[in-house]
């Protein structure tokens, strides 16, 4: 079982801005440009599937809107 | 080789800190990739440098980052901010003091019938300002201009008070930051800013080439019409540009090397105390006041000390005299500043202007001495 999760943001703009917040609460996170998204290109954050829900909390607590989660 | 002696900082500053220039040739050096378009690690790189100085935007005058817009320049950042959120039917008031790139957009709108405007006068003082903007506004009055600090003379507009009155009556706040970002403190959520535009190579000491705008968080509800579309690497399969700031308003390849090199100017600006600088200026400009007064056929505009001096003299056209200075290796700009409504409320001579003089971190009170020398020296060879 794959170990990592993506959580697909709005833009890059956002991701940045998760990436930072994740950071800051002990949550290690990669930018990626995920693949097959309905509406075209995007980004999102690479988060270790442990913290997924902790990192989806802070993300949506902090307005910075999920697109989906893809769990592998 | 002749020494310059560089007085036009309201044109754009130089020189530029050393951290900027660092900035912009590191990059050029290491790797430039196109932010927000892939995965690859320079583009990630990109886009991080972009992020951070939207940050560093967002701290210094107040908002989230994900709603500072980048442009080219102020101009394309008035203009945007303009376009994206006036709509039809709307009145517009605009300030005397305003740059063409608020009179020209709003003009332009009106001449094709879709808004209307009219232009107040502007006040420094709080109480008469909200005095003459109760006299001058219509039911259908949408937003109110203000320029911060005039381009032509030390005036500046009590954007505190007129944020506050627009906040009261739910009109829309724009101020243009083109002269004063970077020099006097300006804060959108305490001044009720729903629109702040400003460019990052004049008192923010970045390089030509971005400019920005700072939507309010009414813009997140009341979303702007877009203005330019294009690609951004967001919902490519979508015919349309996003719904969500600052994608939404950003189309094309972003200007890395101009907000790189603005990141670092906004930490150049961070490094001094606050109002140290516009201290020294003011210093500075009494000094070359007080000089330039002593001389015979000198008329200086406005006596308040701040980062400009406006002149003419006597027996000269601004465009002459700027050009004997630039013999002296001074740089000053000289003619209407693109600003004819300021002119016009200064009172300097119909259709030639004056003689600026604008003043940056890096001048010294050489600089001011050498000014007031030339010109002396220029009148009394030519008199």
């Amino acid at each position: 079982m794959n170990t990592e999760i993506t959580i697909v943001l709005r833009s890059v703009t956002h991701a940045m801005k998760g990436k930072k917040l994740l950071y800051q609460n002990g949550i290690r996170s990669i930018v990626v440009k995920p693949s097959h998204l309905e509406e075209g290109c995007g980004y999102g954050l690479s988060v270790s599937a442990s913290y997924a829900d902790a990192a989806a909390e802070i993300l949506e607590k902090n307005n910075i809107r999920i697109v989906k989660i893809i769990r592998f | 080789m002749q020494r310059i002696i560089y007085l036009d900082n309201a044109a754009t500053s130089f020189p530029k800190p050393p951290s900027v220039i660092a900035e912009v040739t590191g990059i050029l050096r290491s790797g430039c990739g196109n932010p927000g378009r892939s995965s690859h690690r320079l583009s990630l790189a990109a886009a991080n440098t972009v992020y951070e100085c939207r940050e560093k935007i967002a701290e210094l005058f107040g908002g989230e980052a994900e709603r500072v817009v980048f442009t080219l320049n102020a101009s394309a950042a008035l203009n945007l901010a303009i376009k994206s959120t006036l709509r039809r039917g709307d009145h517009v008031l605009i300030s005397d003091i305003e740059h063409n790139s608020v009179l020209r957009p709003v003009a332009t709108l009106a001449e094709k019938g879709l808004i209307s405007f009219d232009i107040y006068e502007g006040f420094e003082n709080g109480e008469e300002q909200i005095k003459e903007l109760k006299k001058r506004i219509k039911p259908t009055t949408k937003m109110i201009c203000a320029c911060h600090h005039s381009n032509v003379c030390n005036f500046t507009l009590p954007i505190e008070r007129i944020g506050r009155f627009c906040r009261e009556t739910g009109l829309i706040f724009l101020v243009d930051a083109s002269q004063s970002a970077g020099t006097l403190p300006i804060n959108t959520e305490t001044s009720f800013i729903d629109l702040l535009c400003a460019p990052g190579h004049k008192g923010l000491y970045g390089p030509p080439g971005a400019g920005f705008v700072i939507y309010g968080k009414r813009f997140e509800k009341e979303l702007p019409d877009t203005f330019t579309e294009g690609g951004n690497g967001v919902r490519s399969l979508s015919p349309f540009m996003p719904d969500f700031l600052p994608d939404r308003l950003e189309a094309g390849t972003l200007p890395l090397l101009s907000i790189a090199g603005l990141s670092k100017g906004i930490d150049f600006i961070n490094s001094f105390p606050p109002g140290e600088l516009l201290k020294k200026e003011k210093r500075l400009c009494s000094l070359m006041q007080n000089r330039l007064s002593d001389i015979n056929g000198i008329k200086i505009y406005g006596n308040k000390p701040g980062a400009l001096l406006l002149f003419s003299a006597k027996g000269f056209t601004s465009e002459k005299l700027a050009a004997r200075l630039n013999d002296y290796g001074i740089c000053v700009r000289a003619g209407l500043h693109c600003s004819p409504l300021a002119h016009r409320k200064f009172g300097t001579p119909e259709g030639d202007g004056a003689v600026r003089v604008s003043l940056g971190a890096f001048n010294t009170e050489n600089d001011a001495l050498s000014l007031s020398y030339c010109v002396e020296k220029i009148l009394r060879a030519e008199s």
